[in-house]
């Protein structure tokens, strides 16, 4: 099975190093996490159980990374499940199973760790820097091993306990579903809730929470409520008003424009896909905002708060780039299948260059809508500084833009070949 | 005499040139197709069937020989103009179906049309013409992973046809069809053949399928080496004689 299992990691090499990419850069921001947490600067918070703003905050943190971390997991395994079949079909048993997986993370993780340790230490001198810069204090890091132990714990235990869950998954399933792909099954709301009045309820949702944020500017916990409600909308607006008007498009309006119609159908589905990330770009921006709110004297939680922020978004916008770049790894097939059509090479570079502007895009509106107003909400009453919202904005902006770049030269490539 | 619509020249197909596993694919071919004729081509697996309709229909390029269609030689033609020849002349259909996942089956029919800039109004029409023909129209709005092997090669089918080409290259189109489908989608080739003169230029292991041609090329390792025309016999006699070419494959197995 080891054999079997090596193999499989050098067929689907692309994908497995998308994976372990995440996987160094969770380990790297949480090693740093707990770095700081434990260090004397910002105090010691766990062992003496003082639950002040640092240990929220790096529990927060850890969670947002074991998330990123479950995704991709989540996403490797399941793309695993015409092998699972396979074996199956073979004669293999729950255990080989097991194994097979197994195997394949284990490497991944015993590579990713090490690796995610010896980038956040040389991170250090930078986050140094910066915490001096912010602050103008010196940030002395937690020495000994805790910080790496307390790392390599959570990421192995998470990886074995992810592989298992995602394993109950595919062997509960048929062979057949397993080649055949996930049936996805859809909820139904009753007739009742299923009026055309849902198609501006969610709207009014999420762009009403947005505009009472600013009523709640000085109670971040309200906000947080907020922020979760304007999730709610959210989710509804895509699901219920922006995928209809995709698919109504591609029946009418874009019936005379040969890449709009290919360019909007590949968004639609992308959008499916990036809901998740979208839900959790708002969220974490929401939670960590509000966490920033009133820290503003304290020098060392403000800082934690930031870097915090420019940590995790980061993740995030890695973590749906390598999402993305493994859903267009099979693209060759249809961008053969499209200049069999008669589409050129340079329509078809047209084509990725516009799907990506309007998935990026769309993500950036939905969430900086809510980064923004939040942000603003928070300097209105002088809980954050200005410029302290706008680099909110800014550092958001840049990461996906970066993220959205390297999607647009990884397609492209393909579409090369 | 109708007009050749598309010739060989000594067509050779080299696969890893100049590497250690180069392997000669096609041997010096030379065919020519006339308009309006339902060519049919034939032979064992691996004897380059598949590769020479790539070749002839500007889906791969020959290493060496020419490939003219109405009279132009392929490698003249610029990425634009083969992408709008595949466009308004060639219909492509595949064992593998080939649509596009992330695409209803509606869209996927209208993006040739689409492509050529075909008005909405008479787009719409196109597709749901073309969709009723192949008894489709229940699942237009359905996506390709969730509709039967059946339903999206019929789906396959209707964006082939729907632009109304010249020509019609088909690779094993019936293999993942059921009788009565596969008889259906030949009905229907035959019509577009005798009464609007389409090309046809199919792929096939079935003789009976084969028996509905014009003329038969049997392709072995990779050289043409039987070219059968139908002429005034009946489909019977054809298709006996196809068999019989086919067999007498299988029958020196037995020597």
């Amino acid at each position: 099975m080891f054999k079997e299992a090596v193999q499989s990691l050098k067929k689907d090499l692309d994908r497995a190093v998308c994976y372990w990419v995440v996987f160094v850069l969770s380990s790297m921001f949480m090693y740093l996490f707990f770095h700081i947490s434990l260090s004397e600067t910002v105090g010691v918070t766990y062992i003496y159980g003082k639950n002040d703003l640092p240990t929220f905050l790096t529990t927060f943190d850890v969670i947002v990374c074991i998330l990123v971390l479950f995704m991709a997991n989540d996403f490797y395994v399941k793309k695993k499940s015409n092998e699972l079949a396979v074996i199956l079909m073979c004669g293999g048993t729950y255990l080989q199973l097991t194994q097979f997986l197994i195997f394949q993370t284990g490497i991944l993780t015993a590579l990713s760790i090490p690796a995610g340790i010896a980038a956040g230490r040389l991170c250090f001198p930078v986050l140094r820097f910066v915490f001096r810069y912010m602050t103008g204090q010196e940030l002395l890091m937690a020495s000994g091993s805790q910080p790496a132990i307390l790392s390599y714990c959570i990421i192995g235990f998470e990886v074995f306990w992810c592989t298992f869950v995602n394993l109950g998954y595919s062997y509960r399933n048929s062979i057949y579903s397993l080649l055949h792909g996930e049936q996805k099954i859809k909820m139904q709301l009753p007739k009742f809730f299923a009026a055309k009045i849902l198609r501006y309820f969610y709207p009014a949702v999420y762009f009403g929470c947005a505009v009472l944020l600013y009523f709640c500017g000085r109670e971040p916990e309200k906000m947080i409520a907020l922020g979760a409600a304007g999730l709610l909308g959210l989710c509804g607006t895509i699901d219920k008003v922006v995928i209809p008007w995709l698919e109504k498009g591609s029946m009418d309006k874009w019936l005379e424009d040969g890449e709009k119609m290919v360019y909007m159908g590949l968004f639609r589905e992308d959008l499916k896909m990036a809901k998740l990330y979208i839900i959790l770009f708002i969220a974490t921006s929401d939670i960590l905002c509000c966490l920033t709110a009133g820290m503003i004297h304290k020098g060392s939680e403000f800082a934690l708060c930031l870097l915090s922020f420019f940590s995790i978004i980061p993740l995030l916008g890695f973590s749906l780039m390598f999402r993305f770049a493994s859903e267009t790894a099979g693209r060759k097939n249809q961008f053969s299948v499209l200049k069999k059509m008669g589409y050129t090479g340079g329509q078809i570079k047209n084509i990725v260059q516009k799907e990506l502007l309007w998935l990026y895009g769309i993500i950036m509106a939905a969430s900086l809508i809510y980064i923004l107003n939040i942000a603003a909400a928070l300097c209105i009453h002088k809980l954050i500084p200005a410029a302290a919202g706008a680099s909110l904005a800014v550092i958001f902006v840049v990461s996906l833009s970066i993220c959205g770049l390297v999607n647009y030269r990884y397609n492209c490539a393909n579409e090369v070949q | 005499m109708p007009q050749t619509i598309l010739e060989t020249k000594n067509l050779t197909k080299i696969y890893n040139l100049g590497q250690e596993n180069e392997f000669e694919a096609l041997h010096h071919i030379n065919f020519t197709a006339r308009a309006g004729e339902f060519l049919c081509i034939m032979g064992p697996s691996g004897s380059g069937k598949t590769t020479f309709i790539n070749n002839i229909s500007t889906i791969d390029f020959p290493t060496k020989g020419q490939v003219l269609i109405d009279g132009v030689e392929i490698h003249t033609m610029s990425a634009n103009e083969i992408g709008r020849f595949r466009s308004r002349t060639l219909g492509f259909v595949f064992q593998e179906f080939n649509l596009l996942d992330t695409h209803t089956i509606y869209e996927n029919i209208a993006m040739p049309l689409a492509l050529a800039k075909v008005k909405k109004g008479e787009a719409r029409q196109r597709v749901e013409t073309m969709a009723r023909q192949m008894g489709i129209q229940e699942i237009l709005h359905k996506y390709p992973r969730e509709c039967s092997g059946g339903q999206r090669q019929r789906g396959a089918i209707c964006r082939a046809l729907v632009m109304n080409p010249k020509i019609i290259i088909a690779d094993e189109p019936t293999g993942n069809l059921d009788r009565r489908s596969a008889n259906e989608f030949l009905e229907l080739v035959d019509r577009l053949n005798k009464e609007q003169a389409v090309t046809i230029i199919m792929v096939t292991h079935d003789p009976l399928i084969a028996s509905y041609s014009s003329r038969m090329v049997y392709i072995k390792d990779g050289m043409i080496e039987q070219t059968i025309e139908k002429g005034h016999v009946s489909q019977k006699e054809y298709f006996w004689k196809i068999t019989e070419i086919n067999a007498s494959e299988s029958n020196n197995m037995f020597v």
